[in-house]
Formats: structure tokens, C-alpha cells, sequence
């Protein structure tokens, strides 16, 4: 065993030499860097046994974070960039300017069956408006949905409000969802107010929105929506409506 | 003959490293004329390719060029490339290890090495043990490159490898144990 080891040795050691013994030259000296092999063949891409399920589960949370977003997405109504928030409409600060003019036709709302008595006559004014349905502003008017009416919300989306000039339905109908409130005016200008869940109506689907500075109305009707709320008049008086009341107009 | 790529030089093309002049160009290139064919042997042994190999040696040089204002005695220069030139090696046997695991290569032989012609020269015998050589692991071939083609001491060796001569008898011992199980195998 030792002697098969010692010729081992003997064997490998005369390998070598022999092997060492074909370099008989070498090649100029390079005093600078040599390229680096690395540099010059960049490893090839390669698809890693691990990449499939990462990539499937990445696939799938874009999948579903999409479908989250396309579902939070409100469609049918078209707000400009710079929407007030809910605070506005006399409940709070306006912070947004007057916007466009958006109008889509949507189903009417309901006027509340069931109210509260509690009338007050806005004060009779000598009428200065025409009693006709031609605005006289036309930059900032709207028309309503319909000849004979509409509905629209304010940019905060508290208020809500109905007209009909309809021969028998002829009124104007706003309400409040916070505070719950609504008021209910006929075509003389006198309104009544009502208080509670139970004065409220759903807004349908779609409800167009009246932007600050601007107005609509049918027949005798009209309602100019502003930074500090609705105020809607008939016959030349009417009431403002916002979160923190109801008013007569003109005061 | 000249082994001083003046070319380069001459042209301006590759400026001398900072910390460079001409007295270590001409130190380093006095050493390279002296020692560079017994560094290739090694070199050659240790990785069983001649193009590696010169690679590693030039390697060598360059870095004893720019570390030649640091060295503090030129005496060991020699020792120095020597060192790198191991280094060398090991820096390249690891990468062709990753390269063969990378690209799922087959067992190397002596006869892929990209030295045809020196392998034509050598015995099939004598390829057989070169070719076991090169399935040792890095530090039993280093080993027996230093115990049996440098005839290095046990001490000279330890140093060499930076381990204790405890380890060098281990490691040589291991190193033809290997040796005569994988020629055993081959011959079943």
C-alpha cells in the first residue's frame, strides 16, 4: 500500500512536469488591465424554476386590485377635477369654483308622501321676475332634464332638488340628508317645511349636479345653486335651503 | 526577445496606472522575463489551460506593478506573484465551477482543456492522473501542486497556503488517498 502510494506520488509529481514542461514561452508582458470576461459576455437570461408562481400571484393581485378600482370608479355622473367637499353648500367652507354643466336625464324622485306641517309663507314681495320659464341669465342657466322638470343635486351632494311645472304637480321640491329636512314650495312662492328621516327621498340614479354659480328651472321655477346653498324661488320669492336651514328668500 | 507589450506603452494608450514609473515598468518586466514560465506551470497545472493560465499570470504581474511602490522589499516579489497566481487559480477554478453548476456541463477532461496540442504530448497513463488531479478539490490539488511538482517542504508549503503544517499533512494525505480511489474507480 505504501509503495503504490509512493509510486502515486512519484506518478503524479512526473504528470505534472510533464504537463508544466509544454509551456515553453510566454506571452508579452500587458501592463494594463485585462477586460474582464465578464464584461465582455454578459450571463445569459434565464428563466428560474421559481419565476412561474411569482409571477402567476403577482399576476393575480394586479387582476384583482384592478377589478377593486374599476369597481370604485362612479359612472353616469361627471364631476369636474375640483369637487367641493360635503361640508360646502352652507354647511362649511366652498372650496371649489363653478365647474361645468353636466346634465343627464334621470329618474325623478319621489316626493315625500307623508310631511310635517309646519308652513310658513316666505313675505310677499312685489314680483319682479317674469312668471314665464325664459332665464333671464343665460351664461350661468341649465336646463332641466325635461320641458316640464328635473332634478339635480348641489356639488356637495347634501342637497338635493326637484322641479315639476306640470298643470296640477306644479312645485319645487329640496332637501337636505343632513340635517333631514326638505321643503316643498307651489308656484306662488310658498313653501312648507318638513323635518325628519321620514321627510326624505332617495335622489335617482344619475341625478345631474347644478354647479356653484349657476341655475335652472322650468315655468315659474328657479333655483341657482351656490357655495352657500340652494336657493330656489317662484313668483319672486322662494327660500334658500343649506345644512344650516331653511330661509325665506328674500329675506 | 521583448515580453514588454511596447506598443501599449509607446502609444499612450493605456497610461501607467497612478503610483507607477518607469522604474517599476522596467523591475516588473525584468521579473515577468524571468519568472513568467514558471508561473504559467503552475498556473497550468493548477487549471489544466493554457489560455487561463497565461490569464492568471498576466494577472499576477499587473498586480505586482501596481503594488510595486508598496512593496516594501522587493525580494519577495516572487513570493508575491507566486501568492497571486494561487489566488488567481482559485478565483477561476471557482468561476468555471459556477459556469459548469450554470450551464449543467459535464465532468471535464483534460481533452476539452483547450490544450490539444501540450495533451497530444502526454501519455494516456499520465493524462489519467492529471485528469484525477483536476477532480480534487482546490486545496488538495494546491497541495500536491506545492508538495510534488514545486517540491516545496512541508513548512514552505504551509506558508504558501496560509494553513499549518498539520493541515499540509492532512491535506496531502487526503489529496492522494483521493488520488488512487478515483484511478481505482476509473479502472473498474
Amino acid at each position: 500500500m505504501l509503495e503504490n502510494e509512493t509510486n502515486l506520488t512519484e506518478e503524479t509529481a512526473a504528470a505534472m512536469r510533464e504537463l508544466a514542461r509544454t509551456v515553453t514561452y510566454a506571452p508579452p508582458l500587458r501592463l494594463a488591465p485585462r477586460p474582464q470576461e465578464r464584461a465582455l459576455r454578459p450571463a445569459p437570461r434565464r428563466w428560474h424554476w421559481w419565476a412561474a408562481p411569482l409571477t402567476a400571484m403577482a399576476a393575480v393581485i394586479v387582476l384583482a386590485v384592478s377589478l377593486v378600482v374599476i369597481r370604485d370608479i362612479p359612472n353616469g355622473r361627471t364631476a369636474p377635477p375640483g369637487r367641493p367637499s360635503p361640508a360646502a353648500d352652507g354647511g362649511g367652507q366652498a372650496s371649489a369654483s363653478p365647474g361645468g354643466t353636466a346634465v343627464s336625464i334621470a329618474p325623478a324622485v319621489a316626493h315625500p308622501t307623508a310631511s310635517t306641517p309646519g308652513t310658513t309663507t316666505a313675505p310677499a314681495t312685489t314680483p319682479t321676475a317674469s312668471t314665464g320659464a325664459t332665464p333671464t341669465s343665460s351664461d350661468t342657466f341649465v336646463p332641466m332634464q325635461t320641458a316640464t322638470g328635473g332634478e339635480f343635486l348641489s356639488p356637495s351632494g347634501n342637497i338635493e332638488c326637484q322641479i315639476d311645472s306640470q298643470a296640477g304637480l306644479a312645485g319645487a321640491y329640496c332637501q337636505t340628508t343632513a340635517p333631514a329636512r326638505s321643503v316643498t314650495m307651489n308656484a306662488a312662492g310658498r313653501y312648507t317645511v318638513c323635518t325628519g328621516q321620514q321627510c326624505l327621498a332617495n335622489a335617482g340614479d344619475g341625478t345631474p349636479t347644478l354647479f356653484y354659480g349657476t341655475e335652472t328651472g322650468v315655468g315659474p321655477f328657479r333655483c341657482e345653486s351656490a357655495a352657500t346653498g340652494v336657493t330656489c324661488t317662484a313668483d319672486g320669492r322662494g327660500f334658500l335651503i343649506s345644512a344650516s336651514g331653511i330661509t325665506p328668500v328674500p329675506a | 526577445m521583448d515580453l514588454v507589450d511596447t506598443r501599449t506603452n509607446a502609444s499612450g494608450a493605456d497610461p501607467q496606472p497612478p503610483g507607477c514609473d518607469a522604474d517599476a515598468t522596467q523591475s516588473v518586466t525584468a521579473l515577468y522575463d524571468a519568472h513568467a514560465v514558471p508561473m504559467i506551470r503552475i498556473a497550468l497545472v493548477m487549471l489544466g489551460d493554457r489560455a487561463a493560465a497565461e490569464d492568471v499570470v498576466q494577472d499576477a504581474f499587473f498586480a505586482l506593478y501596481r503594488r510595486w511602490s508598496k512593496l516594501t522589499d522587493p525580494v519577495n516579489a516572487v513570493a508575491y506573484v507566486r501568492s497571486a497566481v494561487f489566488n488567481g487559480c482559485r478565483d477561476t477554478l471557482r468561476r468555471q465551477a459556477r459556469r459548469d453548476r450554470r450551464d449543467h456541463a459535464t465532468a471535464w477532461s483534460w481533452q476539452d482543456a483547450g490544450s490539444a496540442e501540450a495533451v497530444a504530448l502526454i501519455g494516456e497513463d499520465r493524462r489519467r492522473i492529471l485528469a484525477a488531479v483536476r477532480r480534487l478539490p482546490d486545496r488538495q490539488r494546491e497541495a500536491l501542486v506545492c508538495r510534488y511538482y514545486l517540491e516545496m517542504s512541508e513548512e514552505e508549503t504551509a506558508r504558501a497556503m496560509n494553513i499549518s503544517r498539520g493541515t499540509v499533512k492532512s491535506t496531502t494525505s487526503r489529496a492522494v488517498a483521493a488520488l488512487g480511489r478515483i484511478l481505482g474507480e476509473e479502472q473498474c
